[in-house]
């Protein structure tokens, strides 16, 4: 009795492995899903924007409501140049602050925040961990990687793109992609502008919300940076 | 005797549990969490310039395809933009010829011909190309891959961020219904790219460089030395190397790129011990600056040394095993007798090469192939193999980190007679045990079925078209 419990037991068990197999074997013997994953080879971005570019046009045009995802095509922003060759790039623990009109010639790593005051050129790329307030008429050669708040004073340029985790505030006059290389902006969350831009694109998670005065949406702790800071 | 036998499967036991906890960690982040996208949002905005290295060795039936996706891809093919630099590296088929094709046709097309020196590996290969690039940003694809149009200008968004230094995209074998190992690598590559990977750049962990579809840039690739030649899975320890410096590498799951991956057990298992030979190898030499490393994370530590030790996991289990019955013959307490049964549970959760087997479910999930989660029983085969490869893989690693100061070439499996070279390819060779099968052209005899596998199944394509990325 006990004997022929074992041999049930055991057979119960053989048969749940069988099973398991079986249908593994069947559906190799016989795929329905025998792959490859399809790739389509032809596919492009650039199509992507135009068909999401004719959306867009068929969109509401209400400069004060948030459009989610809006994206327009890559335009002439300013004339092209090569940005300079920069080499060394630096890592900085905590806190940075640069005084007007100094040149950086390095890419900058910053893990905390990131302030400078007028007429700062950063000849390389930037990613900074904390917030980043660019004074005015601030020259960036690369692209600046923010994972916090983002403001630009007014007439900065940037060559390259804007890519960041937090909102992005922009005061008028900003210039952007301006190298070969091409630019955009980027942006997990809202993206404010006191003056609509473009023809550029823009792609904010959130939207991008075009505001007359661009105080009465920046953040308290973020504007007595800003004012301390005198950028 | 039993108890210290007992002791030694505690310790294994909780090496496996923390591999474990960390792919169970992989699943959870990739099916659940929100995912990053790796700067995608500035794909197609952003273009350096680029300098597209392929590294050849009697590819004939393959390379027309690479050079043509190419030439079709979506870059300005201004030439102070975007190079492509073919490196025949001692190739005795058409391969030559064919190159030199479409660098007279094309101006942004360059061909370097090995000859004297040639066939002695991809790193080799890889070190002319790189003395030859110009651009900024240096992207590797294997010869028998085949990029879609978009492919490169997803690679270069990531190097908006100076932070980081490489970037790998996601690799889907072409031929997955080619045979049984075709298959099985189908849906562990599946899991290894759509999972872990995706899940290691989630969570600010190491994501890893895999030698294609992928890139650095041209900079920091000399400020580390370049491609180490003595190492077998350069890729490997150039992620390593990088990290170590401080820079990060991204891992871009929407740039896919279709490989022809290995179909019988024989190609399969040369490549297995490569992979397995090599990631020991930088086990060895990295093990002990990772955990001392002032500028990785605690995680990011841990993740390391995990990632260094997953080849190593396979002797794990079949020492636990063996442990497992000799407990069990010699009469330990009984709570002894629940190991080997154990043992099996957790080798049959955790490891599939790289990527657990619920990492290949999710993925295949993720990627609208659910049929397919029915082979995953079937993948049990695959690990018994693994196992078996990756444990005599183990001993040739430490033979080659004993010698290690000599430096090692390794000779390709098929391709150029060892007299054709003006230098003896074996001069520096540890022995014959330890590199035979070991060679980092192992994927030289191919069938050259890419495309045709990938026109066929266009036409049934779309069952699983807007999987998730």
């Amino acid at each position: 009795m006990a004997i022929s419990g074992y041999l049930i037991v055991i057979a119960l068990f053989l048969g749940m492995v069988i099973f398991c197999f079986l249908w593994g074997l069947l559906e190799y013997k016989k795929p329905k899903d025998a792959g490859p994953l399809f790739i389509d080879l032809d596919r492009s971005i650039r199509k992507r924007l135009i068909r999401k570019k004719r959306n867009t046009a068929k969109a509401p045009n209400n400069e004060h409501v948030a459009h989610s995802k809006l994206e327009l095509t890559m335009g002439e922003s300013g004339e092209e140049s090569h940005s300079s060759d920069v080499k060394e790039t630096i890592r900085v623990r905590g806190d940075l602050r640069i005084s007007k009109g100094e040149i950086i010639p390095y890419n900058m790593i910053v893990d905390g925040n990131l302030t400078s005051q007028e007429d700062v050129i950063f000849q390389g790329g930037l990613h900074v961990k904390g917030r980043v307030v660019i004074g005015a008429r601030n020259r960036l050669e690369k692209s600046i990687v923010c994972q916090k708040e983002l403001f630009l004073s007014k007439d900065v340029t940037v060559n390259n793109c804007i890519d960041c985790e937090g909102r992005v505030l922009i005061k008028k006059g900003l210039r952007l992609g301006a190298s070969l290389e091409g630019g955009a902006i980027a942006s997990r969350s809202t993206i404010y502008l006191e003056k609509p831009i473009g023809p550029l694109r823009i792609k904010s998670k959130k939207g991008v919300r075009v505001v007359g005065v661009l105080n009465d949406v920046i953040p308290q702790d973020l504007k007595t940076i800003i004012e301390v800071t005198g950028a | 005797m039993g108890l210290l036998a007992n002791m030694v499967l505690i310790v294994l036991i909780a090496i496996i549990s923390l591999y474990i906890a960390r792919h169970l960690r992989f699943f959870g982040n990739r099916m659940f969490k929100e995912q990053r996208s790796c700067q995608q949002d500035l794909a197609g905005a952003f273009r350096p310039s680029v300098s597209v290295l392929i590294p050849m060795h009697n590819e004939e039936k393959v390379a027309t395809g690479l050079l043509e996706r190419l030439v079709e891809m979506d870059y300005p093919k201004d030439d102070s933009l975007y190079e492509v630099i073919a490196i025949d590296d001692g190739s005795t088929d058409e391969t030559k010829s064919m190159v030199d094709e479409y660098a007279s046709k094309f101006s942004f097309i360059k061909a370097i011909h090995r000859v004297g020196n040639g066939g002695n590996g991809k790193p080799e290969a890889l070190n002319v190309g790189l003395k030859m690039a110009s651009n900024d940003i240096i992207l590797i694809f294997d010869a028998d891959y085949l990029p879609p149009r978009d492919c490169l200008e997803r690679l270069v968004a990531p190097f908006v961020d100076v932070e980081v230094g490489g970037v790998m995209g996601r690799v889907v074998p072409v031929n997955s219904g080619e045979s049984f190992v075709s298959r099985m690598m189908d849906i562990e590559r599946a899991g290894g790219y759509q999972i872990s990977q995706q899940a290691r750049y989630n969570l600010n962990l190491i994501p890893q460089f895999g030698g294609t579809v992928g890139g650095f840039r041209r900079s920091v690739l000399k400020a580390v030395g370049g491609f180490d030649a003595s190492m077998l899975t350069e890729d490997t320890d150039l992620t390593y190397k990088l990290y170590l410096n401080g820079w990060k590498i991204a891992y871009v799951n929407a740039a896919e790129c279709y490989e022809e991956a290995v179909w019988s057990w024989e190609t399969r298992e040369k490549q297995l011990t490569r992979w397995a030979v090599g990631h020991d190898q930088c086990l060895f030499k990295y093990f002990f600056s990772t955990l001392r490393s002032p500028v990785l994370s605690f995680w990011q530590k841990i993740d390391g040394v995990l990632l260094l030790g997953i080849y190593v996991t396979p002797i794990l289990m079949l020492l636990g095993w063996l442990m497992g019955i000799f407990t069990y013959l010699t009469g330990a307490p009984w709570w002894s007798y629940l190991f080997p049964a154990m043992f099996f549970i957790f080798a049959y959760n955790t490891i599939g090469n790289f990527a657990v087997f619920g990492e290949v479910g999710g993925s295949l999930f993720l990627d609208r192939r659910r049929r397919s989660i029915l082979l995953l029983p079937l993948m049990f085969l695959d690990l018994l193999g693994n196992v078996w490869v990756c444990s005599k893989a183990f001993f040739k690693a430490i033979l080659l980190s004993k010698r290690r100061s000599k430096p090692v070439m390794a000779p390709f499996s098929k391709g150029v007679e060892k007299g054709e070279s003006e230098e003896p390819l074996y001069e520096n060779m540890l022995s014959g045990f330890v590199m035979n099968n070991c060679s980092q052209w192992d994927k030289t005899e191919r069938s050259g079925n890419g495309l045709h596998y990938y026109n066929h199944k266009k036409t049934q394509t779309t069952n699983n078209e807007g999987r998730t990325e």
